[in-house]
C-alpha cells in the first residue's frame, strides 16, 4: 500500500516536471 | 518529447551514478504542481481570435508563479530563468520566432510551411524582420535524429530540471522521528 503510494508520487513528480518543460518551450518540431 | 524523455532518462542515469535513487524522486514534493499541466492545458486550446496569445501569455503567468512557489528546490532557480527567457521573446514578439537557419540545420526544413500558413499556431512562428528578440528565440538547431530547434530559454529549463531530478535522487533518507522518551533519556 505503501510502496504504490510513492509510485504515485513519483509519477506526479515526474509528469509535473514533463508539463512544466512542454508548457515552457520544448522547442520546434511539428506534431 | 523525446528530447524530455532523454534530458529525463540521462538525469536518472547521472543521479544513479552519483548514488541516488530513482525511488528518492518520490520524495520531491512540488508545491501547487497542478499550476503546470493548467499552464499547458491552455496552450492547447485554441480559440479564434486573439485569445491563443492572451491564453499563452497567461499560461506563462502560471508557469512563473508555479516555478517561484518551488524556488526553494534546487534546479528551479535555472528553470525560473529559461521561463523569464521564453516569457520575454514570447511578450515582445507575440511567440517563438523560429530562425529559418536553425530549421535547416535541424533537417526540419520540410517544415517552414507550418510555421507560415494558416494551420501556424501562436507559440511559434518564422523569425522576421520584425521580430525583436530572434537571439533569444528558437535558433539553436539540434541536428537529426532529434532534429528540433531549441531556445537559450529551453537549454536552462531542460538544465533546470535535469538539476531537480539528479538532486531529488541523491536526497537521504528522512530519519525516523526519535520517540520523545528517547529524547528525555539521551538529554
Amino acid at each position: 500500500m505503501r510502496r504504490r503510494g510513492s509510485v504515485r508520487r513519483l509519477l506526479y513528480s515526474l509528469m509535473s516536471l514533463a508539463a512544466l518543460v512542454m508548457a515552457v518551450g520544448a522547442g520546434w518540431k511539428p506534431r | 518529447m523525446t528530447l524530455l524523455a532523454i534530458t529525463l532518462l540521462v538525469s536518472i542515469a547521472i543521479g544513479t551514478l552519483l548514488g541516488g535513487r530513482v525511488s528518492a524522486l518520490a520524495g520531491l514534493r512540488l508545491r501547487w504542481a497542478p499550476l503546470a499541466l493548467v499552464a499547458l492545458a491552455l496552450q492547447v486550446i485554441v480559440p479564434p481570435g486573439r485569445w491563443p496569445l492572451v491564453l499563452l501569455l497567461a499560461s506563462f503567468v502560471l508557469l512563473t508563479v508555479f516555478v517561484i512557489a518551488n524556488r526553494r528546490i534546487a534546479g528551479f532557480w535555472l528553470i525560473l530563468v529559461g521561463v523569464a527567457l521564453n516569457f520575454v521573446v514570447i511578450g515582445l514578439d507575440g511567440g517563438m520566432p523560429v530562425s529559418r537557419a536553425a530549421l535547416e540545420a535541424s533537417g526540419q526544413a520540410s517544415t517552414l510551411g507550418e510555421l507560415t500558413g494558416p494551420s501556424a499556431g501562436v507559440k511559434h512562428h518564422l523569425a522576421g524582420s520584425e521580430d525583436t528578440a530572434v537571439a533569444l528565440g528558437d535558433v539553436i538547431a539540434i541536428p537529426p535524429p532529434l532534429g528540433r530547434a531549441i531556445s537559450l530559454g529551453d537549454i536552462f529549463t531542460y538544465g533546470g530540471v535535469a538539476v531537480v531530478v539528479v538532486t531529488a535522487m541523491r536526497r537521504r533518507r528522512e530519519p525516523e522521528p526519535v520517540a520523545d522518551e528517547e529524547v528525555q533519556r539521551v538529554g
